[in-house]
């Protein structure tokens, strides 16, 4: 479980005080898949790495009770100058987890052959991606926090991906933030929409999109 | 010549570059690991502490590394008092760290302090007491240099280094203090603007 307790949070931007999240309660009940819609600069990947503890709140707590992932995202959680394996170890020496299973699964998962390793800086986005996913995969997390990267790779890493995801599922939760309603819907049983600082759950992933969809119609 | 060298480079080069070094590249520290910020577990104070280790065992290993060459070369001498010498250089790390989290803030908030602060070093070069002893310094001119706590560092590890040298100048409870009143804000000023030390893209 994931508690928001009166979480404020605000970035300054050019154009003055831009808000994320004002005031906000929410719990994100252990059990259930979130999935998390807003429009795009809603905040929604600031919302991810505030659940995760990437960043903080300007005010207020949030309090878990959980092992969360680290946020997978586009933004990359990796040192560029380590390898891939380097990366890898140094993951599973900070989450407490055995160091050559770890390795190992990684470096099958992701299947970078040789880059394996390189240096993060000569990856590609989707290696990166790919040993984004297999690190965040190989450590054992209640909670895992997915930033819009499920489209990532062939067909063929895709499907793998989300077996694995399947997989894990039914150990572990995941709260989603992705543009696709049929992923969320593949995903989620519950949903939550971001929208003017404000944060709404919704007990059922259909009566979200359905919220959602008629917000972007009245803002058009 | 000899003891010149000695003066400059073993007693006076390596504690300002463990000065230099340490306090510097603590500047950049948070810019240029922001994706292993990423990872909750990895906070600001974590790689500003984890680069003053790197950067002090880097230049550490460099002298211990030039000391045996000179060595080797026949012109090396070891200090006669190595504890001495470990507490002057703990001391001018502990004081370069205590400036390098203020440094790692004031760029947070100040993107070109970085070229301000190598300015600073730059004097402190000249004010350190390096390539000469400050006691061939007129008494008015050393008094004003005497409020420069590297200069107190270079000369601590000199009268560890050295059996007959003990200025009466040196201050050691004065570079102490430095650290100790410099790590403190550097902590306190990291401790409570961490929130906006580091914001992701």
């Amino acid at each position: 479980m994931i508690r928001l307790e009166r979480v404020t949070k605000a970035y300054r931007t050019r154009g003055g005080r831009r808000v994320v999240l004002d005031n906000a309660n929410a719990i994100f009940e252990s059990g259930h898949n979130f999935g998390v819609l807003g429009v795009n600069g809603a905040g929604k990947s600031t919302l991810i790495r505030l659940l995760a503890g990437s960043e903080l709140p300007d005010r207020g707590i949030v309090r878990r009770w959980a092992r969360v992932s680290f946020p997978l995202g586009f933004g990359s959680t990796f040192h560029s100058a380590l390898s891939g394996r380097e990366n890898a170890a140094f993951l599973a020496r900070i989450y407490g987890a055995s160091m050559r299973p770890t390795i190992g699964y990684v470096e099958e998962f992701a299947e970078l052959g040789e880059y394996f390793d390189m240096p993060v800086n000569t990856y590609s986005a989707g290696m990166r991606a790919r040993l984004a996913f297999a690190a965040c995969l190989a450590i054992d997390f209640d909670v895992y926090l997915i930033d819009e990267v499920t489209e990532i790779g062939d067909q063929r890493f895709r499907r793998k991906c989300a077996e694995a995801f399947r997989a894990r599922m039914a150990r572990s939760d995941i709260i989603l933030v992705t543009h696709n309603p049929q992923t969320i819907r593949q995903y989620c049983d519950r949903g939550a929409i971001l929208s003017n600082g404000a944060l709404s759950l919704y007990d059922d992933v259909g009566a979200a999109l359905t919220r959602y969809h008629r917000m972007l119609q009245e803002a058009i | 010549m000899f003891l010149w060298w000695r003066l400059l480079h073993h007693t006076g080069l390596i504690p300002y570059h463990v000065f230099v070094h340490t306090s510097s590249s603590m500047t950049y520290a948070v810019t240029s690991n922001g994706s292993l910020l990423q990872l909750p577990l990895v906070s600001t104070f974590d790689v500003l502490f984890a680069r003053a280790v790197l950067e002090l065992a880097t230049d550490l290993l460099v002298a211990v590394i030039l000391l045996a060459g000179f060595g080797a070369l026949g012109l090396g001498t070891l200090p006669h008092d190595v504890a001495g010498m470990s507490a002057s250089l703990a001391a001018v790390w502990m004081f370069a760290c205590g400036c390098g989290f203020i440094n790692a803030v004031v760029t947070g908030f100040f993107k070109s302090w970085d070229k301000i602060w190598t300015q600073v070093t730059r004097l402190l070069y000249f004010c350190s007491g390096i390539f000469y002893v400050p006691g061939n310094m007129p008494d008015w001119v050393r008094n004003i240099l005497a409020w420069n706590p590297v200069l107190h560092g270079i000369d601590w590890l000199r009268s560890s280094f050295f059996v007959d040298y003990e200025p009466h100048w040196l201050d050691r409870t004065y570079l102490v203090t430095a650290a100790g009143l410099t790590l403190l804000v550097g902590l306190g000023l990291e401790r409570s603007l961490r929130r906006q030390l580091y914001e992701p893209q």
